[in-house]
């Protein structure tokens, strides 16, 4: 419907732009001073026509401009769907839900032979085959949330260091007199010491593929019901390429995959906003 | 590939310019300036249909407007990067485009190179283990119908055909394009096997996107500016050209986080790569 209203539009704006040039044409010489702001119209006219190819998806926003402002849509891009498993958009008047497939792949070509290889990146192209729709796959670089895991070490670490400090004061035994326990308990504690300061110091990264497929209602839930609906397909298709087993994305994972600050946690912004600055590492 | 849609837009546009040039006589003293903003405007038609990433970021820039994909980021007048403000922290998305698939879907060869698939899978590790940032590589994979893919390898076939015959039976057959429309013939009929094989033709969309951070816009767009020409130098070893992305077709890829467009309309708002 948007292509056939571009078109029409494109037709309408020529086809005026023509008539105006005739128009002109025909009108005597010695009213030039008519003529040529009505030429210059149909130039603009002309212009105009082209340009409904690329751009008529701001025309609208265009004639709202506040304040050197162009607002294409002031709302949410999208919402969560109510069952949390895809995501629901709205242009005008029709309605587009998303699906989105996790595809746990853990391969590593280090770990692959040649033939592995090859076969890995033909399974891919097949992988692009599967459906009749179009549908997009992605593999993204994101910073981890380390918190959680800092947080077990810095457990680890204050468990080994009360039983140290409890095995120093029973036995009474200094720094250069340790029993072997309590000298297996002080390696340990450097050993977590160094892992949390290593840990603190490297910028954690995980890679995540997915792929994300779409389908069209004329509500919200003729859509979801067919983009889950293409997503388990295609989740099976993905499943039997690669031998893992591919399934639809829900809730924070979805808005992992899709909101730019998820992929950068706040809890390592600072590391990230000081390592740029030359402050870090 | 030949851009029938573009040629048609410009061709009728450049058709009604021309009808006011060729009666630009009838203007009087002002037929000149006629001529003249009709030629600026072919030319102006020109560069929308085929470099509308230079002409609309022009127009952003001089006229400063900023543009709201929607209502959680902005686009600045430079049509260059998405930036998204969470909790006073600013994260600027830029994209990157790029064909890696030269490798099999428009390759020459009639056969998958299995050392070049095999490495392919090697430097998309060393890519990941070298870039210390967040980016996405993301590929939209279009599906062509069958019978309209086979009709085209079909005439183009007859088209080249025509041509061998007419070398080889010319009065001088020249032995290297002889040679150079078997080797043609030769991809199509490979083309065509692998269809009868049961592959599907695909055209595909491929882009690298990128975001930084940063506690002010200029910090964020300044950081993903490094990024990115990280990025390109990385995808490097993958022998491909590299350019970012700026103007409308930024506003559908950050479009297309969201939604997967169907065929007609994605081959309407990218070129796409078969």
């Amino acid at each position: 419907m948007a292509l056939e209203f571009r078109l029409m539009l494109f037709v309408i704006l020529l086809s005026a732009a023509f008539a105006i040039v005739l128009i002109t044409a025909a009108v005597p010489s010695q009213y030039f001073y008519v003529k040529v702001p009505l030429a210059i119209v149909a130039i603009l006219l002309d212009v105009f026509a082209i340009s409904t190819r690329y751009f008529t998806y701001l025309y609208e926003p265009f004639t709202k401009i506040k304040n050197h402002t162009m607002t294409i849509e002031g709302g949410e891009p999208y919402i969560l769907a109510p069952s949390g498993n895809a995501i629901v958009r709205r242009e005008g008047d029709r309605v587009y839900a998303t699906a989105f497939i996790k595809m746990p792949l853990y391969s590593s070509a280090t770990e692959m032979e040649d033939q592995e290889k090859f076969d890995f990146a033909v399974s891919f192209s097949k992988m692009l085959a599967l459906m009749k729709e179009p549908f997009r796959i992605t593999t993204q670089l994101y910073v981890l949330n380390k918190d959680e895991y800092v947080e077990k070490i810095r457990a680890r670490l204050s468990d080994v260091q009360d039983r140290y400090n409890m095995m120093v004061d029973r036995e009474g035994t200094g720094k250069d007199t340790g029993s072997p326990e309590s000298n297996r308990l002080r390696g340990e504690l450097t050993m977590w010491k160094n892992m949390l300061d290593n840990v603190n110091r490297a910028r954690g990264h995980s890679l995540a593929s997915f792929a994300a497929i779409s389908a069209e209602g004329g509500n919200d839930e003729e859509a979801i019901n067919m983009a889950l609906m293409k997503g388990e397909e295609l989740a099976s298709g993905i499943s039997a390429t690669y031998g893992i087993n591919a399934s639809l994305a829900s809730g924070n994972e979805i808005l992992e995959f899709i909101e730019p600050e998820k992929n950068i946690p706040v809890a390592n912004l600072s590391q990230n906003i000081m390592s740029r600055s030359g402050g870090g590492e | 590939m030949m851009d029938e849609e573009g040629l048609m837009y410009v061709g009728m546009t450049s058709m009604v310019l021309l009808v006011l040039i060729i009666t630009a006589g009838s203007y009087g003293p002002l037929a000149l300036v006629v001529v003249v903003l009709a030629a600026v405007a072919v030319m102006v038609n020109i560069a929308i249909n085929y470099a509308d990433f230079i002409v609309f970021p022009m127009f952003t820039n001089l006229l400063g407007l900023v543009t709201i994909p929607s209502g959680r980021s902005k686009i600045p007048k430079t049509q260059d990067v998405i930036i998204k403000s969470v909790n006073g922290i600013y994260y600027a998305t830029g994209y990157l485009t790029g064909n890696i698939y030269g490798y099999v879907f428009t390759s020459e060869q009639t056969q998958d190179d299995q050392t070049v698939l095999a490495g392919a899978t090697d430097r998309w590790e060393r890519i990941v283990m070298n870039a210390d940032f967040p980016f996405k590589i993301n590929v939209v994979a279009v599906p062509e119908s069958i019978q309209k893919y086979r009709d085209e390898l079909d005439g183009q076939r007859g088209f080249l055909e025509f041509q061998l015959s007419r070398e080889v039976n010319g009065s001088n057959p020249n032995q290297m394009v002889v040679e150079e429309l078997q080797r043609k013939l030769g991809i199509l009929q490979a083309k065509m096997e692998r269809i009868s094989a049961g592959e599907r033709p695909l055209n595909t969309i491929m882009y690298i996107e990128s975001t930084a951070v940063g506690i002010s816009e200029k910090e964020a767009i300044d950081n993903l500016s490094g990024q990115l020409s990280q990025l390109q130098t990385l995808f490097n070893s993958f022998d491909l050209s590299i350019s970012r992305i700026v103007g409308r077709e930024l506003y559908y890829l950050n479009t297309l986080n969201y939604r997967v467009f169907g065929e007609a309309e994605l081959g309407k708002i990218f070129q796409l790569q078969k």
